[in-house]
Parts: structure tokens; sequence; C-alpha cells
């Protein structure tokens, strides 16, 4: 039993639904990544964080990097869903539930799934320089193939 | 002969344009074309950092362009 589903979404995440997928028999091991506009960067107070997507390059590449994940960590379930446009300080940006017969792929598929949609899937945040409408977009990493 | 060019993230500020369409010359390369509009814009070393995808495909700057093609500049990426 091998399962991934992927996303890129608009609007929040449903987080509850999404891990309730997760679960199955079998599946003692399950590692969920939420990760969540924190209140600052750079030192500075932000209110949120506007995140731009490739549409066409983008959800292609989600599934690519969750059909490697278990490519390498067969017989497990692994989700995520990176969210798109305006996220308010304290909501998910990205989540990625896998879940295994024990922890150890469970996080190591986890771990690897959050570092590839870094680097591979054409996604891009900027936070909102108080005073200005100037935004100012994080450094990034360059962009590179799934696995690459 | 021309390509739907697609400006991202910072490139769209640093260009003021989301996306364009520009003229390809006879055995451009998206390397080519890459330096031809942004070099205008930012140093060699942004320049390097920023990969091409054409029709949906990240590839090398070596690629070819095609009359009608979608060429997209991609900046250092920061999901998640």
């Amino acid at each position: 039993m091998s399962v991934a589903t992927e996303g890129i979404v608009e609007g929040p995440i449903d987080a509850g639904a999404l891990r309730s997928r997760l679960l199955g028999p079998g599946l003692g091991g399950v590692a969920v990544f939420e990760g969540r506009v924190r209140h600052s960067e750079a030192g500075q107070p932000i209110q949120g964080l506007h995140y731009e997507h490739y549409p066409r390059m983008a959800a292609a590449a989600m599934a690519q990097v969750l059909a490697e994940a278990i490519r390498r960590w067969p017989g497990g379930r692994v989700l995520a869903q990176q969210r798109v446009g305006w996220v308010p300080v304290g909501e998910i940006a990205l989540w990625v539930g896998c879940a295994y017969a024990h922890r150890a792929e469970a996080f190591a598929a986890c771990q690897w799934v959050i570092d590839e949609v870094k680097q591979a899937v054409p996604v891009w945040k900027a936070s909102q320089v108080p005073g200005s409408a100037q935004r100012a977009w994080a450094p990034g990493q360059v962009i590179r193939r799934v696995g690459g | 002969m021309s390509a739907r060019v697609l400006y991202f993230a910072r490139l769209k500020d640093l260009c003021g344009v989301a996306a364009a369409d520009e003229a390809v010359l006879p055995d451009d390369c998206v390397g080519a074309l890459k330096a031809r509009l942004l070099a205008a814009h930012m140093p060699e070393e942004g320049l390097r950092s920023v990969r091409c995808a054409v029709n949906g495909e990240l590839v090398d700057d070596m690629h070819p362009v095609a009359d009608g093609d979608e060429v997209a500049f991609l900046p250092p990426v920061s999901g998640g």
C-alpha cells in the first residue's frame, strides 16, 4: 500500500482532514509537519506572507516530490499541501504528513519532502514592508529538479 | 518569431511586468534570452541564480527557444 496525495491550495489548509486521510491500520508511525507563518521577518513585525507560484509547474512538481518520496520509502502514505496567496501570521503555509509502519520511515520521508518542496517547487514568498507597498521577497534557493 | 515570457516574484517587481511577448532570434537559447531581458535589471551573479522553464519544464540555459514557446524565468524559490 502506497499513497501520495499532493496539492497547491488557495485558502486555509484543513490539517485535521489531511491528518485523518493519513491514518490507516498498520501505519504506526505518523509524522506531521506544519509550517506556520511567524510574526516577524528579518526582525520586522509582519501580518502575514504573500505566496506566489507558477501554476503550470508547481502542482506537477509537488506530485513529482510525493511520487519520489513513495518510491524511496514505499509502503506508506505521504500527503502535502502548499498554500498560496495571502497567509496570515499563525496559519499553515506548508503541511506535510507521512504515515508508515515505523517512525524511522515517517520522519525520514517527512524531512525529505519538506526539503524538496523548498527547492524544487516554483513557489515564492514575500513579506510586506511595514508602512510601504513594497514587498520583500525571501532570498530562497536556486530551483532544481526533484531529487536533483 | 516570439515567445511568451513569464516573470515571477522579485523578477516581476524588477522588470515591472508579469508576462510579455518577446522577440526570439534564430538559434536563440533560453540563456541568451534571459541575458537580453534581465541583464539590465540585475548583476551577473543574480542572473546565474535565475533558472528557466520552457513550456512548464525546467531546462538548462542552452535549451533552444521556438516560436510560441512559454519561457518562465524562475528566481530562487522560497516555498514552505
